[in-house]
């Protein structure tokens, strides 16, 4: 069994991932120029957020 | 519409009165504890990242730059997402160490005065402009709603209200030890208010201005060109330079490093705040674009940066407009007091404690406080005064992302301190001198030319257009480069001092540093008296005081392993006071360790467990294994049935296992560290002597402790010096034997009482015939009618006779005792004790004694009825015997888990304490020659021992006596 503290840095590994994957990389410049409604980027913040709040309630939080 | 000055000043005013009363009852302890502890209170105080700036700025940021503006939040959101590695490892470095701002931290690391004091100079000048910034956007703010010039006054009062504000709650302790409660509870409501005021304009301009979501869509539609100028700047602007910016700015900026590190109060609450601040950022942001929409929407003529304040005059909303107002200086004040405070500590530690160290006659405490109170003032004075030269042609965002860009200069640092042990003073010197020129030539000096302060005609421009990068990526790639490649490469070049060695690995959380030297003071009084010479007396004497009671140890402590770890409990909490390489250099020079003297195997040992224990959660695979073996290697030495001590070479215990612990009566606590011939007597001599002595081995030693013997065999082996770490010592075994000695006892007691068992039915039997015949012969002298004399001489012998067959009949008893035969009937108690009382109350009737049984109908025993009578009869007879006339005895008995609880106290002589040892031993007796056989209790007590029972005698000579029987419960007799 994983131990919370290699849980967590998994979770901050994969999200942070993910992050990168939306915010920092070419696939920001196809979203940000396939004229997608003007919320989408908050919506794209918000899951990563979301997914933050739901492993630290799963006790794998930082 | 418009406000007037009078009436905005005052609403500030009252504002800033209002958190000055928050601070001030969360500091008095009138918000309750666990209020102020919540993670959400902490995520909030977090919130003085999003300052005027955000509150007034984004909006024009995504005027000119689209949904650039988010990445000032998405970098943050990306470095609390990295929190378990990044974020946490500095929290709980700061709270070891009691680091209070980044150059405490890099001072600490890289053991360096010249390292702090190049941060702390850096992030002043890097963080001026943002202060600066702060001032401009209240006193533009108000420009906006008066639509007048606001008078210079106006921003200097802002200023000195935030600095009394600042030493009021700010500066109250002079440690970081103690937190600064109603600052964290002034600054999370500051952002509930701002939060909450951007989202009422944000609504207002969604329905107030939109009249819904349906319009402001049908607007959208009919505007395509609103959305495509968002998503445009994206594909060409500096999208990746600022979100890579706000992820360095998240933790690096003074005042976030203050508010996440040097005023967490439970490591906890960063878990929460790793999603919980991002969040509250989503929600900031969220109103920015159709406040911006909105603004396009009434074709507001004010500068999109105050579009938030703008669109709330246009529609006669004088509420909003001042509670909008009120958001934005509760964003500019809440930054501009963080962020003075952490400046002022850093300048505190690392520039003029360096200058001007205090006379120690002086009370530092009150040095600090008002040096730091002080220095406050000067840098808020100095953010006035760049606002005051600065031309106003900036925008709000520029000057923020100047001073993202210094404090960036960080990242390869704080990468390096957390991640790279070889990373050396002169690297991280050099690469941060590197960084710092690139950003004051691409940033620092145009602002200047800028604003006319400089003359400056070097043309950056056409450097940044031959690049092909903008302004912010340019001054960012250049400016990191060459900070990393300087920091790498210097590194690799040069060597580490010892101290930056131990401050590196300190800094790794799974690095051991093992404990070397001795400290040459033999005292915690010493110490004080050490330190006195640079701290002062009374201060001296306070940090010894307080490190003591923060380990919990003794003022009379002696023991080297102790006083070390004092010793780096006083840097520690010296740090928090004045810095880590003041605190270093401090305690190095009058806390000196003797290099000469070798460490302790005993300091080693504690300090390895002690390491291996905070760190067991990160051991995994074969480090995982060997930390089992080695707990279950423990496990068998502390719970060996034989007392194990082991010893270094100069005879210091390093090991005192839990055997050795009872049989010797001293803690392991006490012991371990203690030289031998420290230890409490007799174990001193004893160990000491068998340490020294050539014998392997001795064996049945006497030894007297607490008044009683005990004895020990004790056996000793030589540790041989195996290499690496392991130094040579001994091991001495000591076996306990007392109890043992003590049952040998017993059974030869045993022993003897059976054979005076078995002589006293031989005797008995030789006695009892011949004294028949005597009796016998007696009683026909008495039929000698005619013989007076005779007659009475015949009564004489039958009386000594019926004495001796007594005697004789006794030791029969004596001699049969034993289980067998036993009948196992249940027996009402009350009625044994019934019989008994009768007849005893017969012997007594002339002397008046008075008998009083309670016992309840019911509690029955298992055993034979007549010889239990006889015991009460015999105790009973004993009791009357020892009472005088007119005396009481009691008899209680009852029930008691199970077992049936006798007890027969009388108020009689007592028995003396000489013959209180032997009491139950046949013939012991403290009647009369004559008048007692001495084997009553004797008898009485192998009755009750066959019955399953035991019986005690609890006696004060002229008090007492109890006798206490304990007999087996059965089920109530038929």
């Amino acid at each position: 069994m994983q131990r919370p503290d290699d849980q967590s840095l998994d979770m901050s590994v994969l999200l942070t991932l993910l992050m990168i994957f939306i915010f920092a990389s070419p696939f920001t410049r196809w979203w940000s120029g396939a004229g997608l409604p003007w919320f989408l980027p908050y919506l794209l913040w918000l899951l990563p957020i979301l997914l933050g709040a739901w492993t630290s309630r799963k006790g794998g939080g930082a | 519409m418009s406000h007037e000055l009078g009436t905005l000043f005052s609403a500030a005013l009252l504002y800033l009165l209002l958190l000055f009363l928050l601070a001030y009852v969360a500091d008095r302890g009138l918000i309750p504890d666990r209020w102020i502890r919540h993670p959400l209170t902490y995520t909030l105080s977090l919130g003085v990242y999003a300052t005027s700036w955000s509150y007034y700025g984004s909006v024009g940021f995504a005027e000119t730059n689209g949904f650039q503006f988010l990445t000032v939040y998405l970098g943050v959101t990306l470095a609390f997402t990295l929190s378990p590695v990044l974020l946490r490892p500095i929290l709980r470095l700061t709270q070891e160490y009691q680091l209070s701002s980044l150059a405490d931290l890099f001072a600490f690391r890289y053991r360096s005065q010249a390292a702090g004091i190049l941060v702390t100079l850096f992030m002043l000048v890097g963080t001026l402009p943002y202060i600066a910034l702060q001032i401009r956007a209240v006193t533009e703010s108000l420009q906006v709603l008066t639509h007048e010039v606001p008078p210079q006054t106006l921003a200097m009062g802002f200023c000195i209200t935030l600095t009394l504000f600042a030493i009021l709650f700010g500066a109250r302790h002079t440690s970081p030890r103690e937190k600064h409660r109603g600052l964290v509870v002034a600054i999370a409501f500051e952002s509930l208010v701002k939060l909450l005021a951007l989202l009422l304009v944000g609504a207002f301009a969604l329905f107030g201005v939109f009249q819904g979501p349906g319009h402001l869509s049908e607007w959208l539609q009919q505007n395509p060109e609103a959305v495509r100028a968002l998503y445009r700047p994206m594909q060409e602007g500096p999208w990746f330079s600022l979100l890579f910016l706000s992820f360095a700015a998240a933790f690096l900026l003074p005042r976030q490093f203050h508010m996440l590190f040097a005023e967490n109060l439970d490591e906890k609450a960063l878990a929460t705040a790793a999603w919980a601040f991002p969040l509250f950022l989503f929600l900031m942001n969220l109103p920015i674009p159709v406040v911006l929409w909105a603004g396009h929407f009434l074709e507001l003529g004010v500068d999109p940066d105050y579009y938030v304040l703008g669109i709330t005059l246009i529609r006669n909303h004088p509420s909003l407009s001042l509670l909008a107002f009120i958001g934005g200086v509760s964003a500019a004040s809440a930054m501009v007091i963080v962020t003075t405070l952490a400046l002022s500590s850093m300048s505190l530690n690392h520039l003029l404690l360096p200058i001007s160290y205090p006379d120690p006659r002086l009370n530092l405490y009150y040095w600090l406080l008002w040096g730091r109170r002080l220095l406050i003032g000067i840098i808020l004075l100095a953010g006035y005064s760049f606002y005051a030269l600065l031309e106003h042609s900036q925008g709000l965002v520029q000057l923020g992302l100047i001073s993202f860009v210094a404090v960036a200069q960080f990242l390869p640092g704080i990468l390096g301190l957390l991640y790279w042990r070889r990373a050396t003073r002169d690297g991280f010197i050099a690469g941060l001198v590197a960084g710092i020129l690139v950003w004051a030539f691409t940033l620092l000096i145009p602002l200047l030319h800028g604003s006319g302060l400089i003359a400056w005609d070097f043309d950056l421009a056409r450097l940044q257009a031959a690049s092909g990068l903008d302004k912010w990526s340019f001054a960012t790639f250049w400016s990191l480069s060459l900070n990393s490649l300087f920091f790498f490469g210097i590194s690799l070049l040069t060597r580490q001092s010892p101290g930056e060695q131990q401050a590196a690995q300190a800094c790794c959380t799974d690095a051991f540093i093992p404990i070397t030297g001795v400290v040459s003071a033999a005292s915690p009084a010493e110490f004080a008296s050490e330190l006195g010479e640079t701290l002062g007396r009374r201060t001296a004497q306070r940090e010894v005081q307080q490190a003591l009671a923060d380990l919990g140890m003794a003022e009379s402590e002696h023991r080297p392993t102790e006083l070390r770890r004092l010793r780096e409990q006083i840097e520690r909490n010296l740090s928090g006071l004045l810095g880590p390489q003041l605190a270093h250099i401090i305690v190095s020079r009058r806390l000196a360790l003797d290099s000469r003297a070798k460490t302790a195997l005993a300091d080693s040992m504690r300090y390895v467990e002690e390491r291996l224990e905070q760190s067991r959660s990160l051991l995994d695979g074969l480090t995982a294994e060997l930390d089992r073996l080695r707990r279950y290697q423990h496990r068998i030495l502390a719970d060996l049935p034989l007392g194990v001590c082991s010893v270094s070479e100069d005879l210091r215990v390093v090991l005192w296992n839990l055997a050795m612990e009872l049989c010797s009566k001293v803690p392991g606590r006490q012991a371990v560290g203690a030289k031998l011939n420290s230890l409490p007597k007799p174990w001193n001599e004893i160990l000491t002597g068998f340490a020294r002595a050539s014998d392997n081995h001795i064996h049945h030693l006497e030894v007297e402790i607490g008044g009683r013997p005990h004895w020990f065999n004790l056996h000793k082996a030589d540790i041989e010096e195996a290499g690496g770490n392991v130094s040579p010592g001994l091991v001495i075994l000591v076996e306990d034997l007392t109890h043992m000695e003590y049952l040998e006892a017993e059974l030869t007691h045993s022993d003897r009482l059976a054979s005076i068992g078995r002589l006293a039915a031989g005797v008995a039997h030789e006695i009892g015939n011949p004294l028949t015949g005597i009796a016998s012969l007696a009683q026909n002298l008495e039929f000698a009618k005619d013989n007076e004399a005779v007659r009475a001489r015949a009564q004489d012998i039958l009386t000594q006779t019926r004495r001796i067959s007594n005697i004789v009949q006794s030791l029969m008893n004596f001699s049969r005792s034993g289980n067998a035969g036993i009948p196992s009937e249940p027996v009402r108690v009350s009625e044994m004790l019934n019989d008994a009382l009768q007849l005893i109350r017969l012997t007594h009737q002339r002397r008046d004694i008075r008998f009083d049984a309670i016992c309840p109908d019911d509690l029955c025993t298992r055993g034979d009825r007549q010889r239990l009578s006889q015991v009460f009869m015999n105790l009973l007879s004993n009791a009357g015997d020892a009472s005088v006339e007119g005396g009481r005895i009691d008899i209680l008995a009852s029930e008691r888990n199970g077992r049936v609880l006798i007890e027969i106290l009388d108020q009689g002589c007592g028995i003396p304490p000489n013959i209180q040892e032997r009491l139950f031993e046949p013939f012991t007796t403290t009647k009369p020659t004559g008048k007692g056989t001495g084997l009553g209790l004797a008898l009485a007590r192998n009755i009750i021992l066959d019955h399953g029972g035991t019986i005690e005698i609890d006696s004060a000579e002229g008090v007492g006596t109890r006798v206490i029987i304990d007999l087996p419960q059965a089920e109530e007799a038929p």
